[in-house]
């Protein structure tokens, strides 16, 4: 599969606004954060962030509840399920950029939430079947250690 | 505290041979606007950011692009791992190789070798959060320079348009930092004092 195709795949692979979404989010507007609920480590020392006046830009699309992939995992190549793996982390990351900054963003941590249980999911099955990505998903290594095998990612 | 994740942010599979291409890629490995220059710069600037969003969002950069370091070796390398010796020779590759043969080394296209003085890291919120901000559209024009240099390879322009694209992302997740650090500050006078430092503002880890 040429890198087009893939990059094609990546795109069409999903029926959900995932890549809109994601999109989207490179230019979050300001939000009131009125109903933030901010742990307080230190209340009585600890400065109030004043309200973020409500910005003219459009609002976010609702975060989308995006389906599982379209075949269960024993019906996946590998390469399809590193290639889920890596949309499904790609949308953490994203959403963990935002959310850094708008820590407060319930749709945000919906929509991270749901995307990081996909990737966890998709990082152990591809642990059993083809060997650890991480360090710690090497729990299958009972008689040889996995994760010396090849191919390194640049490779 | 790092861990590794076993797979590129971007998947790249290319099946040419260009060192001439791999010397002006390399600049993003190891020059001034490059990915390790901008890990860096991110890792080195949280520590000092009074405001925990801020020391999240570099942290969190930070990561991301080694990363991105990771891939733009993944694309040197793949350029230059099936080189003949006529082809190292007639491309002008053979300075970087008599010394690094096909390793990869922190580089600028010049040849001059990555140094700390390719980044600066403050200790001022203000400042170091516009420093990120060019620094990340330093890299945007970079990588619009190299699209059009490798305009011949779309297995290399599809990865660097991801790299591109994720630049203009950071310079806006920086943008917004600003503006919460700003909300800390007295809007009559953002320059009162370093909140990173002065007693005024305090370095109360609990902002």
């Amino acid at each position: 599969m040429t890198p087009n195709q893939t990059r094609g795949q990546f795109q069409r692979n999903h029926s959900c606004q995932q890549q809109r979404s994601m999109a989207n989010y490179a230019a979050m507007p300001q939000r009131t954060p009125a109903s933030c609920q901010q742990p307080q480590e230190n209340p009585s020392s600890c400065r109030q962030r004043r309200p973020v006046p409500p910005c003219s830009q459009p609002q976010k699309p609702a975060a989308p509840s995006c389906p599982p992939p379209s075949r269960p995992w024993n019906q996946m190549t590998q390469e399809q399920l590193l290639q889920w793996i890596s949309m499904t982390k790609f949308a953490c990351v994203e959403a963990s950029l935002y959310l850094d900054t708008h820590p407060c963003d319930a749709e945000a941590l919906a929509y991270f939430q749901e995307y990081n249980r996909l990737y966890n999911e998709a990082m152990n099955e591809y642990a059993k079947a083809y060997g650890p990505l991480t360090i710690s998903h090497a729990k299958h290594c009972d008689t040889y250690w996995e994760w010396v095998n090849q191919p390194w990612p640049w490779q | 505290m790092f861990n590794y994740e076993k797979r590129l942010e971007y998947p790249i599979h290319i099946k040419e041979t260009d060192p001439k291409l791999a010397k002006a890629i390399i600049t993003q490995y190891g020059g001034p606007n490059g990915e390790l220059g901008a890990s860096m710069r991110y890792l080195s600037q949280r520590y000092t950011m009074p405001y925990k969003e801020c020391m999240a969002l570099l942290t969190d950069i930070g990561t991301e692009e080694l990363g991105h370091f990771e891939m733009i070796a993944t694309i040197v390398h793949q350029l230059t791992r099936n080189m003949t010796m006529e082809e190292l020779k007639a491309s002008g590759f053979d300075d970087y190789y008599v010394d690094h043969t096909l390793a990869l080394w922190p580089q600028a296209a010049s040849g001059t070798p990555f140094s700390a003085a390719m980044f600066q890291s403050v200790g001022d919120p203000i400042t170091d959060l516009t420093e990120d901000m060019a620094a990340e559209e330093k890299a945007r024009t970079t990588y619009d320079n190299i699209l059009r240099l490798s305009v011949d390879y779309p297995d290399v322009t599809d990865a660097i348009r991801f790299l591109r694209a994720r630049e203009v992302v950071h310079f806006q997740r920086f943008g917004e930092a600003l503006r919460i650090v700003q909300e800390h500050l007295d809007s009559k006078n953002f320059y009162a004092f370093n909140p990173a430092f002065d007693a005024n503002g305090g370095n109360c880890s609990c902002k």
